[in-house]
């Protein structure tokens, strides 16, 4: 999916905003690039700047400078009507669903269907097809009132897909809905990409979200693109000690102010991607090695292409032995870190 | 009897025509604010700051002077300045401007994250002012029509006092200069009929059409 062409491609985009505190850098020469097929992902705090950035896409937000190249065009300089027309290729839901609260489930799928000049039998049709696509036939007459969350992000996605657009937008989509929910929303998402061939650009807070649908994820802090990558690759061996440390915030692990070392050993955090995660290589390295082995804090993340194991350690005993053991679990393809204290 | 019949017929005729007029110029004057007000869709500050002190304006001034104010104006339109047609006039100018804050409250309760749905689809403007934000706000408004037309009804018998005709007219010559009570409460009861049936039948329809 990867070899992809490119969809959109931003580059240098910033958008500050002039707030009681002074000049707020929501996006900050933020660059990436998204290719046709895939799900990117952002993720960051909230406050990072993920909203405003991808608002910035589709131009509900004006960026104050930078480029956005959407499927050959530059968003920026389109006039009106050109703008009118990118935004028709787009599709975007919303983490409150935004519905026409006064319009019938029918007719909120029907609204885009309708800006692009579809005729009634066409809208008819396309309607329907949707509806059984977002299982939710039986739901054509309700009204938005009368739907629970899952529900009307189903028929915010089908109203988004409705048009055939190349781009899904979603703006927090999943972070109003419980967890059984949000999975099934993440399901579809996946699905109208290998069904339709839509890309997704989504944004979240939610680790477990970016995980287990991004091909690629960003990382976003205070308006900053500070590492981007395949999903395996960040979390296994983040560049950047912000990325293992917002990772970390994020996973809602044990801090590690609270990681001191038990014995006075020295203390480390070990990523085990893949295959290694079901490998005893702990017991191995106890085995071969005269370590004491104190495990400190330990999770196991589920990504897409599969488990990836994250165990924090202390590890103590004659400093030779100690660097050996490390370089035994480098050999096994463990990733390890020494947690620093300060 | 006659006299009531004649007087309620004229107090409805009043409140008919002042209360139509007072839409087709208010209405579009809350849409102009609510879509040039800072963040609007068309935002533009000058005309919403315009617009705004103009509404101000004309809401400040009590209605019995506005109506000796606009005296000229209704000789102008309806060639005379007393007997029910010309107390439209007034009436109208006087609901016009609370039609636009009504109409601006409305449509501002419309969820922005709705309207910026609409936005991001790519709808023209035209698209969002009739197909979002007036089916979303439509109920509110017919609630806010039902004030307006409750509140034309009061004028209404204050048009009375100064030669407007209707029930307040007929009120003012019996219960004030007669000092006949039983007349007075008579239309009395008429205008509160009044005002619960419009009450009721706005409440009902608003209600009928809302699907929140």
């Amino acid at each position: 999916m990867n070899q992809g062409r490119a969809l959109l491609t931003a580059s240098h985009l910033s958008k500050h905003f002039t707030t009681e505190d002074g000049l707020l850098h929501a996006v900050n020469d933020v660059s990436f690039e998204v290719k046709q097929g895939e799900i990117f992902g952002f993720i960051g705090l909230s406050g990072a700047g993920k909203s405003t950035l991808v608002r910035c896409l589709n131009l509900l937000e004006r960026p104050d400078a930078g480029q956005i190249i959407f499927d050959g065009q530059d968003m920026t300089e389109l006039n009106p009507q050109g703008l009118i027309l990118a935004r028709r290729k787009m599709g975007m839901i919303f983490q409150h669903f935004n519905l026409f609260l006064q319009k019938s489930v029918y007719q909120n799928i029907a609204y885009p269907l309708y800006l692009a000049g579809e005729k009634e039998d066409r809208i008819r049709d396309r309607v329907m097809t949707m509806l059984d696509y977002v299982d939710l036939k039986d739901k054509s007459a309700a009204y938005p009132s009368e739907l629970s969350g899952g529900q009307k992000q189903r028929v915010a996605i089908a109203r988004a897909l409705a048009a055939n657009p190349k781009l899904i937008l979603s703006d927090e989509g999943t972070s109003a809905l419980d967890p059984e929910t949000t999975r099934s929303i993440l399901t579809l998402l996946r699905k109208s990409v290998q069904d339709l061939g839509v890309t997704v650009i989504l944004i979240t807070h939610q680790m477990e979200v970016a995980k287990s649908i991004c091909d690629r994820i960003a990382v976003m802090e205070d308006g900053r693109l500070i590492e981007e990558g395949p999903v395996e690759q960040l979390f296994v061996s983040p560049k950047q000690q912000r990325t293992i440390r917002f990772i970390q915030t994020l996973e809602d692990e044990i801090g590690e102010q609270d990681l001191k070392a038990l014995s006075g050993g020295r203390v480390f955090r070990l990523t085990f991607p893949g295959e290694s995660a079901r490998q005893p290589i702990l017991s191995n390295l106890i085995r071969r090695f005269d370590v004491e082995v104190n495990v400190l804090a330990g999770n196991i993340n589920v990504v897409r292409s599969g488990k990836i194991g994250y165990l924090t350690i202390e590890m103590a005993g004659d400093p030779a032995v100690v660097e050996a053991g490390l370089q035994f679990l480098t050999d096994q393809d463990v990733n390890v870190e020494e947690v620093k204290h300060g | 009897m006659g006299e009531f019949v004649q007087a309620t017929l004229e107090t409805l005729q009043m409140v008919f025509f002042a209360s139509l007029f007072a839409l087709i110029m208010g209405l579009p004057l809350g849409l102009w604010l609510t879509l040039s007000k800072p963040g609007g869709i068309r935002e533009n500050r000058g005309v919403y700051g315009t617009l705004d002190v103009i509404i101000n304006l004309l809401r400040s001034f009590p209605f019995m002077i506005l109506m000796i104010v606009l005296f000229p104006l209704s000789r102008l339109i309806i060639g005379k300045t007393f007997g029910t047609t010309a107390a439209i006039v007034p009436l109208a100018v006087a609901a016009a401007p609370f039609v636009a804050r009504i109409m601006e409250q409305s449509l501002n309760e419309v969820d922005k994250g709705v309207v910026e749905a609409a936005v991001s689809m790519g709808s023209r403007t035209g698209q969002i002012i009739f197909r979002v934000l007036l089916p979303e706000a439509l109920p509110s408004i017919i609630s806010g029509i039902t004030i307006t037309v409750i509140n034309i009804i009061g004028y209404s018998a204050m048009a009375g006092a100064i030669g407007g005709g209707g029930l307040g007219d007929l009120a003012i010559r019996y219960g004030l200069h007669r000092r006949s009570m039983s007349e007075l409460w008579i239309t009395v009861v008429i205008l509160i009929v009044l005002v619960q049936a419009v009450q009721a039948a706005g409440n009902r329809i608003s209600r009928s059409i809302d699907r929140r």
